[in-house]
């Protein structure tokens, strides 16, 4: 046969199977959802790592067992496509009954959660039934979690809770066990910066006495929370001096204003010496890591051509696994307090509580069964549910009183810890202005033509109108969300005629707590308007 | 088992919607008409849920059915206007026309007064140019005609706001302070009081008010209630820091103390031991 007629044909025949197996699948599918006599309950995230979909499939399994007559089908999609995917499907009220919420603006989050899902705030004051006969079953459901849920997981506009967390997450160094014994003999784990330093010194040492292509730490554009939690050691002292409020928290405005008042600056010293260190641990990174991604910096180490790869709890399914060398973790030391140079600006080491849990699921208002939902979802917020979760996941546990096997245990947070500092770009992120400012000028810290003074030099120019236009932004975001809940304050008002006493209190309390949220925000938003013109007219002045 | 109940009245009314809309061949009203036959309830728990949209929808309907619009109809249409997307000039000048008429039918009832109060909030925050004088003639003159109703109150808390951080800039910090203290006496409903303390707290930090009167706002504050979980901690640490550094160190004690019993899985709570002992071994 000619080529010319053998190519189309073998193109015709791809694509007639491709569609043959679409429609197997989607027949099959069908099938399995209209079986008489069933309930199919569908849950959809965006967790692909390995051993979270066998996770969420154990777990549904178990409670099919005991419920017999409901599916549980699970839709993973890929995190690039799934905040666009969950919105159309929301919007088309064809979203599963229970999602993972999240890779959603968080402009729209309030108005989606608000729209599409069911508030949680009631139950969770409640116990869980499945933690019955457990040390868990006359504690209120929120109680059970790790961080209590006091992080995130009330819309501080709505005031109401929605989200459940499957998993808590902090970051490691994982190492190579066979390579540190060959590098570093019997060294011991650091415990300082100082001690880190000396490793990065010998794995060095090391690759050039042998010739070997053989870095400290493989490095990605991800490091730079790596470069963060060094540069947040240095700014614990500052950070605590910029609290304004006294509640040992000063928040992204608390920094910002700080900062237009002239009591910090990019010259201060905590903010130099941060600087210092993130130089310093650039330096023992995979050289242009700035340009590289996740997956070149697991290939590498994987490679055995990084002694350490900085990486978080979730991967260490997917690099425990690939990796054909035994794999130990320790936390990314900090400066200790009397070292002599960056002692002074840390309180010491910091606390992962912060963080609160993740990977949390919220509840359909559109779902055909809505009370079967919430009931697969206190099962997965439950005693027996987040524990198959963990042991199938290996991610650490999100509810106390679950002990981690033992290979979890170095992953635990930190809890003995003082709270951290502030990055460059502040807590998270205070807008893009700033953020950009760093991610686009990093480099002339970390390479070797840069260094501090180089970005110091520029965060002098530059740094000023980024911060401005953040907050101006930033405040002007936040008095949108604060004007939309004068018709929430209004209905709540209407609604204080109420059939019960319960239903009453749930009424006034949360009428109560918007209107304390709303004159706390509109107060600081007029204070950081001041505040702006203030730095504009002082700037503006000959 | 409040949520199951709202999913139940949600499913419930959506399938009444949809049932009546496929008999009515799909007009345009018809989600509107089936809405409005229904109790305000369930609109005012839209709103309440943010969906202000579907609340003006169905408080609109009312005035095209034959009964024709309601008071409470008239003031839950204005004062979705202030949120309805697209926020346009002329709903904002809609609002503004029910709530005026409204007052003026009867300005001594509960929506004439939230009429009054929404008068000085869309000159305030909803215009695309604030007229701050204007709100605060509306919330003054509110605050004289009826100084024990809940939005008079609420309507001094933004008034305070105002005259600390807004039009009087050219007054010294420490004058503006002086003259928000003075309005402590008008405040008489628990909720409101703790929403001025709480204000006058962070203003004396922000504007150099003594570490003295900040701390005797958050104490008042606190005794205040209604504080959410969150804001009972920031209190608490806020009045043991400033009782600290005023020396007060029994009280000091206290208020880490009282933190660390509610708060115990919270990244503070080290850092709060530490002080704690700090002051404990304080003779």
């Amino acid at each position: 046969m000619k080529r010319e007629s053998l190519l189309p044909r073998i193109g015709v025949t791809v694509l007639l199977l491709a569609f043959a197996g679409s429609a197997l699948l989607i027949a099959t599918r069908i099938r399995r959802v209209a079986a008489p006599g069933t309930v199919t309950l569908r849950l959809a995230h965006f967790q692909l790592e390995g051993g979270i979909r066998e996770a969420f499939t154990t777990l549904a399994r178990r409670y099919m067992d005991a419920h017999p007559g409901v599916v549980i089908e699970q839709l993973p999609i890929p995190g690039v496509v799934y905040g666009s995917w969950l919105r159309t499907q929301l919007v088309g009220g064809t979203a599963p009954d229970i999602v993972e919420f999240g890779q959603l603006p968080t402009e729209f989050q309030d108005e989606l959660l608000a729209r599409h899902f069911v508030p949680l705030t009631g139950v969770l004051e409640e116990p869980n039934p499945y933690n019955r006969g457990t040390s868990l079953e006359n504690i209120p459901w929120r109680e059970t979690f790790i961080d209590g849920l006091d992080i995130d997981y009330r819309s501080s506009n709505l005031k109401e809770y929605y989200l459940i967390p499957t998993a808590m997450m902090t970051e490691r160094v994982y190492y190579n066990r066979t390579l540190w014994r060959q590098v570093l003999g019997d060294t011991p784990l650091p415990t300082t910066f100082a001690q880190f330093r000396l490793i990065a010194a010998q794995v060095e040492a090391h690759a050039k006495e042998t010739d070997r292509l053989l870095v400290p730490l493989a490095g990605s554009v991800e490091s730079m929370q790596a470069l963060d939690r060094l540069f947040a050691s240095q700014t614990q002292r500052l950070h605590l001096a910029l609290d304004l409020d006294r509640n040992l928290i000063a928040g992204n405005i608390e920094l910002a204003v700080g900062w237009l008042q002239g009591r910090w600056s990019s010259d201060s010293p905590e903010f130099q010496r941060g600087l210092e260190l993130e130089n310093e641990l650039a330096g023992m990174l995979t050289p242009g890591f700035v340009n590289l991604t996740r997956g070149d910096a697991t290939f590498l180490f994987l490679q055995q051509r990084a002694l350490m790869i900085f990486a978080g709890s979730w991967d260490y399914i997917s690099l425990t696994g690939q990796s054909a060398f035994p794999i130990g973790v320790f936390s990314l030391p900090v400066p200790a307090t009397d070292d002599p140079v960056y002692g002074a600006s840390l309180l010491g080491a910091m606390s992962e509580l912060e963080q609160g849990g993740r990977c949390s699921f919220a509840m359909n208002a559109a779902s055909a069964h809505p009370e079967l939902a919430l009931d697969f979802l206190r099962f997965l917020g439950s005693r027996e549910g987040n524990r198959l979760f963990m042991e199938k996941s290996h991610w650490l546990p999100a509810l106390i009183d679950i002990a981690p096997p033992d290979h979890l245990r170095d992953f635990m947070p930190v809890t003995e810890g003082y709270p951290r500092g502030f990055d460059p770009h502040f807590f998270v992120n205070i807008g893009t202005e700033v953020r950009r400012l760093w991610e686009t000028h990093l480099d002339r810290l970390v390479t070797p033509t840069g260094g501090v003074e180089a970005i110091t030099t520029l965060y002098r120019d530059r740094f000023g109108p980024a911060l401005r236009e953040d907050l101006a932004r930033l405040i002007a975001r936040s008095s949108v969300r604060i004007i939309r809940q004068d018709s929430m304050l209004a209905a709540l008002t209407r609604l204080r005629d109420c059939s019960s006493a319960a239903e009453c209190v749930r009424v006034d309390t949360k009428r109560s707590e918007i209107f304390q949220h709303q004159n706390a925000r509109e107060a600081e938003a007029y204070w950081v308007k001041a505040e702006l013109s203030a730095a504009t007219a002082t700037k503006a002045s000959p | 088992m409040s949520s199951l109940s709202g999913i139940r009245r949600l499913l419930t009314r959506s399938r009444a919607v949809v049932a009546v809309c496929l008999l009515a061949a799909g007009t345009a009203d018809c989600r509107e008409a089936v809405r409005s036959a229904s109790s305000w309830k369930e609109t005012w728990e839209d709103a309440s849920r943010l969906l202000v949209n579907d609340a003006y929808r169905a408080f609109t309907a009312a005035g095209r059915s034959p009964a024709g619009a309601t008071r409470e109809s008239r003031f839950g249409e204005a004062v979705m206007l202030l949120n309805v997307q697209p926020k346009t000039g002329a709903n904002l000048d809609r609002a503004q026309a029910l709530f005026l008429a409204l007052v003026k039918e009867n300005d001594s009832d509960d929506l004439g007064i939230m009429a009054a109060y929404y008068l000085g909030r869309l000159e305030q925050v909803h215009r695309p140019e604030p007229d701050l004088p204007r709100a605060l003639d509306h919330f003054e003159v509110l605050m004289r005609k009826h100084p024990g109703h809940f939005f008079a109150q609420m309507a001094a808390v933004k008034v305070c706001i105002l005259r600390l951080y807004a039009v009087d800039q050219l007054v010294p910090p420490a004058r503006r302070l002086e003259q928000a203290e003075a309005m402590q006496v008008f405040f008489t409903l628990s909720e409101a009081q703790r929403d001025y303390h709480l204000v006058m707290a962070d203003a004396c930090a922000r504007l150099g008010g003594t570490a003295g009167r900040e701390l005797e706002h958050a104490q008042a504050a606190e005794r205040a209630g209604h504080l959410d979980r969150s804001g009972r901690a920031d209190l608490d640490l806020r009045v043991a820091e400033l009782a600290r550094g005023l020396g007060q160190r029994d009280r000091a004690i206290d208020y880490y103390r009282k933190f660390l019993t509610e708060y115990t899985r919270e990244a503070r709570v080290y850092l709060v031991r530490q002080k704690l002992r700090e002051l404990e071994a304080q003779p």
